[in-house]
């Protein structure tokens, strides 16, 4: 292709966008509108992922040491616990220390723990977390069976429902994204195809002429691609700024609730938008071109 | 050139449009097409132009055997053939130089080529001062005269005019009839294909009638002084 043909097409598609403005921004709109809802849908998906991971690190394991060991002897066992390769890390707490957390638990109400520092009932114990969740039963398991661990608990109940709900959120998420995307592009290639109908003429005189079907296409490419990256780029700043404002305003304010940072996501929802977009503009317009090529 | 052998054709639904067109145009010549409506006319335009096949016969046009294109080849027996359409078929979004230039980039000219021969052919139509135009500022002539210079820009070796005056007034369609017999004097084949017999008797020229799908007579002079159709 030679070079003065190159900017006759990109001078052609850019003119064109202008020169149908209304097909243009009903097309961008649309687009636009598809990746918002995407996105926003991403971005709920994402933040339940993350609250259940916060509620899966929450999820500890606490081993007791047995009330005979003298401290310098249960920090001892430390090197035992992390034999056990699925272990993440491991925090040793006093019995006093942990009296002390029980009672800021309570806080006003600390006084009915009064009595108690005299006679700690409380054990010197390690607080461990873990790598997977997944293996919470057999870390458990692998703790109990070192030297010196009086008692391990640890909810496996709880964590297996944590496991289920994640993976049915996960699965549901996925299904739903698709489906979106699939929408999408159905309403998208419908608009494209409202935008060709609406330039069937101009085809069909550009094809009496005796111009290829390339010479035609390409324009129509460059404009869908345009178009496309103009969505993208639209809904990229909206999803931005709706999002912020939606976690500085509501979520922040309950604050026990994790959110994930746009920064973060940032680059899944980038290239999700321009992905989406180029391809629905680009090969939306290429396709749908063909049944108007056909003069 | 234009050979057309024993040709038939039967559109889709089973309506027959033409049958056992014999037809012979030599390079250089000047010919009314004439015929009522639904006669047949726009069918050999289209059978010309590779719009649609014909269903049986042969036929070559500007050395391109109509049976044997390929899809690919079209755009090139295109290029040979310059289409004026009774509606014009400007693009309204452009200009009246860009109509026309747009005509020259399809196939591929250089820019520099492109800004050379587009005034001189807007100047051979009279519309050299219209050139920044767009076509909804024009008159029916005007227009038409676009239409003329853009089939003509590429050089084609015939020109065909497929009822070019259908929306013109009697004064426009004259202007418009002398131009092609300019075009004609310059060596470039023209077929006018047109019901308009008043027009037709004005200029002398070979006249080939069509009724019912079939060619009734061919000869030359005006045609419509002799018989009724």
């Amino acid at each position: 292709m030679k070079l003065y043909n190159i900017t006759y097409f990109l001078r052609e598609g850019i003119q064109s966008i202008f020169s149908h403005r209304l097909m243009s921004i009903a097309a961008t709109s649309v687009i636009c509108a598809c990746l918002l809802l995407m996105g926003s849908f991403s971005l709920v998906a994402m933040n339940i992922d993350k609250l259940l991971e916060d509620i899966e690190n929450k999820n500890e394991i606490v081993a007791y040491v047995e009330e005979t060991f003298t401290e310098e002897a249960a920090r001892a066992i430390e090197s035992d616990i992390l034999e056990i390769t699925e272990i993440d890390s491991v925090e040793y707490m006093t019995k006093e220390k942990a009296l002390e957390n029980f009672k800021k638990e309570f806080g006003d109400e600390s006084g009915i723990l009064d009595g108690l520092d005299e006679r700690n009932p409380l054990r010197d114990r390690y607080t461990v977390t873990l790598r997977n969740i997944h293996d919470t039963q057999k870390v458990a398991d692998a703790l109990s069976e070192v030297d010196g661990i009086a008692k391990v608990s640890a909810r496996s109940d709880i964590t297996d429902k944590i496991i289920q709900v994640r993976d049915v959120t996960t699965a549901i998420c996925t299904v739903l994204i698709l489906i979106l995307v699939l929408v999408s592009v159905f309403i998208i290639s419908n608009t494209v195809n409202l935008t060709m109908f609406n330039r069937r003429e101009e085809i069909a005189i550009m094809k009496m002429i005796g111009a290829t079907n390339g010479f035609v296409r390409i324009p129509f490419v460059i404009e869908g691609l345009l178009i496309g990256i103009a969505g993208a780029s639209v809904a990229l700043l909206l999803q931005w700024g709706v999002y912020e404002y939606i976690v500085a305003s509501t979520l922040s304010a309950i604050s026990f609730i994790p959110t994930v940072s746009f920064g973060s996501a940032i680059w899944y929802i980038l290239i999700m938008f321009y992905g989406v977009g180029i391809l629905v503009g680009g090969a939306g317009s290429a396709l749908t071109l063909r049944k108007f090529l056909k003069v | 050139m234009v050979r057309l052998l024993d040709v038939c054709k039967v559109y889709e639904n089973g309506t027959p449009a033409l049958s056992g067109i014999n037809l012979k145009i030599d390079d250089g010549e000047f010919v009314f097409l004439v015929g009522s409506s639904a006669s047949g006319k726009s069918t050999i335009v289209k059978i010309l132009t590779s719009e649609v096949k014909m269903t049986s016969g042969r036929g070559i046009v500007n050395g391109f055997n109509l049976n044997r294109i390929k899809p690919s080849k079209v755009p090139e027996l295109r290029r040979t053939v310059g289409v004026v359409f009774q509606d014009f078929r400007l693009i309204d979004k452009k200009t009246v130089y860009e109509n026309v230039a747009f005509a020259m980039r399809a196939v591929g000219a250089p820019p520099r080529i492109i800004k050379k021969r587009v005034p001189y052919v807007l100047q051979l139509v009279g519309l050299e001062r219209k050139m920044k135009s767009y076509p909804n500022e024009l008159s029916g002539g005007e227009r038409q005269r676009v239409a003329v210079a853009r089939a003509l820009v590429n050089n084609p070796s015939m020109i065909i005019a497929d009822e070019p005056t259908g929306n013109l007034d009697p004064k426009m369609s004259i202007e418009i009839m002398s131009l092609l017999e300019k075009i004609n004097e310059l060596g470039t084949t023209v077929l006018v294909v047109t019901h308009e017999r008043e027009l037709v008797n004005e200029f002398s020229k070979r006249v080939i009638a069509i009724d019912s799908g079939r060619i009734i007579s061919d000869r030359t002079g005006g045609y419509y002084q002799n018989e009724t159709l």
